[in-house]
């Protein structure tokens, strides 16, 4: 325990010293196997504020996707990272690209953690579904920026920094939010009468983010618009895998899936 | 040539990583070994491309990817070397083979480690649109880093030469490149189904 203290502590209050032992393999064996057990039970338990807005098996099935989520993005990520920091910066062995994906991503799930008792406060108090999506996405990118600055601080200042770093945020933003999307719904509707595992594929998440921000004020896409891009639609309800909106009726409103 | 890109540290360098994007290798046995570890690597991206439509398109994309670097080492090297050595550039064919090997190595790296990601995007997204940005943002990614690898090994052979040699090298390096990207381009276009290719 004192171990798991130790790099908690670090993690939230020196990532500087987190970087340094993974990038020369010290006491690497705590920081990974602490990271894991964070990102677990620190994503499991966003997951399952999220799925208290549908309530049922919702709270079961983000308790388990988001942890989900957050491993594949590191999975996906740990190759990318480890190429561009060769071509771009300075080689790092696939150890130190493991310690430092899996130390960042704990440091992320800590904010998720911290962030998790506002979320479910504002479900609680019933905040609109759109509002929810928006302060939940919002969470998992603040969040995801502050896991970011572990791996930042794994690169030594020498040329290509910045580059590197650039190229790393921008994998691994993109990465993070399509595994994010593939693993949709997180919230739920409650008049939703299935609660599926996952979704059949839909768009992209850079479509989801676009009309999902369109329909929290008010901007629905008209059938007109999804006829001229029939394969291309994404409905705005959609983005947490719940039943579409038609154009007239307002945000906010429920409708139970056919 | 001495490479242009920093190396070394406090980080231990992979032995892997340092032999793909070290120096020149010295025997032609190593040199070819570094030219197949290049051509798979660039290989595996065109795996994860292939991902989508799965069958025969796994192996057209594995093929059609590293066909690219080829086409710019035949038809585009021979060329730059002609004009370099017309300006009496300090730069001869071997230095500037290795610069154009190191940068296909570079951007092969790149590919590998981005293949994961893109294998992502390519069977999670819906529509064509979707996968294909995903597709030509690793192409296009890859390419850059390799490009610009090749930049910094020719601006180094041309640091000591005059202001006129300098001035053809930039001017020829420019064409090089624009040559090279566009020639990329019309190889994947052609031969990558996930661009519209032939299937």
């Amino acid at each position: 325990m004192g171990r798991i203290g130790e790099v908690v502590r670090l993690l939230l209050r020196d990532p500087e010293e987190v970087a340094r032992r993974c990038r020369e393999g010290e006491g690497l064996r705590e920081v990974t196997l602490t990271s894991l057990l964070l990102i677990a039970v620190g994503a499991a338990v966003f997951g399952t504020v999220l799925g208290s807005h549908r309530g049922d098996l919702q709270l079961l099935y983000s308790g388990i996707k988001l942890p989900l989520a957050i491993l594949a993005t590191l999975v996906v990520c740990g190759p990318a990272f480890h190429a561009i920091a060769a071509t771009l910066h300075r080689p790092w062995p696939m150890r130190t690209v493991i310690g430092l994906v899996l130390a960042s991503a704990a440091r992320s799930s800590l904010v998720l953690l911290a962030v998790a008792p506002l979320l479910w406060l504002a479900i609680d108090l019933g905040i609109s579904y759109h509002a929810a999506v928006i302060l939940a996405a919002l969470g998992y990118a603040v969040s995801g920026v502050l896991a970011l600055g572990v791996l930042v601080r794994g690169l030594e200042a020498t040329r290509g920094r910045l580059l590197t770093a650039a190229a790393c945020a921008l994998v691994f933003f993109a990465v993070g939010g399509q595994t994010a999307w593939s693993l949709r719904p997180y919230l739920g509707r409650p008049a939703q009468a299935e609660v599926p595992f996952v979704r059949d594929r839909e768009g992209t998440f850079a479509d989801a983010v676009v009309v999902t921000a369109q329909s929290a004020f008010g901007f629905y896409r008209t059938p007109a618009q999804d006829e001229s891009r029939p394969h291309e639609s994404v409905d705005p309800g959609s983005v947490a895998g719940d039943a579409p909106l038609s154009e007239s009726e307002p945000m906010g409103t429920r409708r139970s899936r056919r | 040539m001495e490479p242009c890109i920093p190396t070394g540290g406090t980080a231990p360098e992979s032995h892997f990583t340092a032999r793909l994007l070290g120096a020149a290798p010295s025997s032609a046995g190593e040199r070819v070994a570094r030219a197949i570890t290049t051509i798979a690597l660039a290989a595996v991206y065109g795996l994860a491309l292939g991902a989508r439509d799965g069958g025969a398109a796994l192996l057209s994309h594995a093929v059609g990817v590293p066909s690219a670097a080829l086409a710019i080492a035949i038809l585009g090297l021979p060329a730059l070397y002609i004009v370099l050595s017309l300006s009496a550039a300090p730069v001869t064919l071997r230095q500037l083979v290795d610069a154009a090997a190191g940068a296909f190595a570079h951007a092969a790296m790149i590919l590998a480690g981005l293949a994961p990601a893109v294998a992502l995007f390519v069977t999670t997204s819906e529509t064509a649109t979707g996968a294909l940005v995903a597709g030509v943002a690793g192409l296009g990614f890859g390419g850059a880093v390799g490009l610009r690898y090749f930049l910094l090994q020719l601006s180094g052979a041309l640091r000591d030469a005059t202001t006129q040699v300098k001035l053809v090298g930039v001017g020829a390096t420019l064409v090089f490149s624009i040559f090279s990207v566009a020639l990329a381009s019309r190889v994947w276009v052609s031969t990558l189904s996930i661009l519209g290719g032939v299937s």
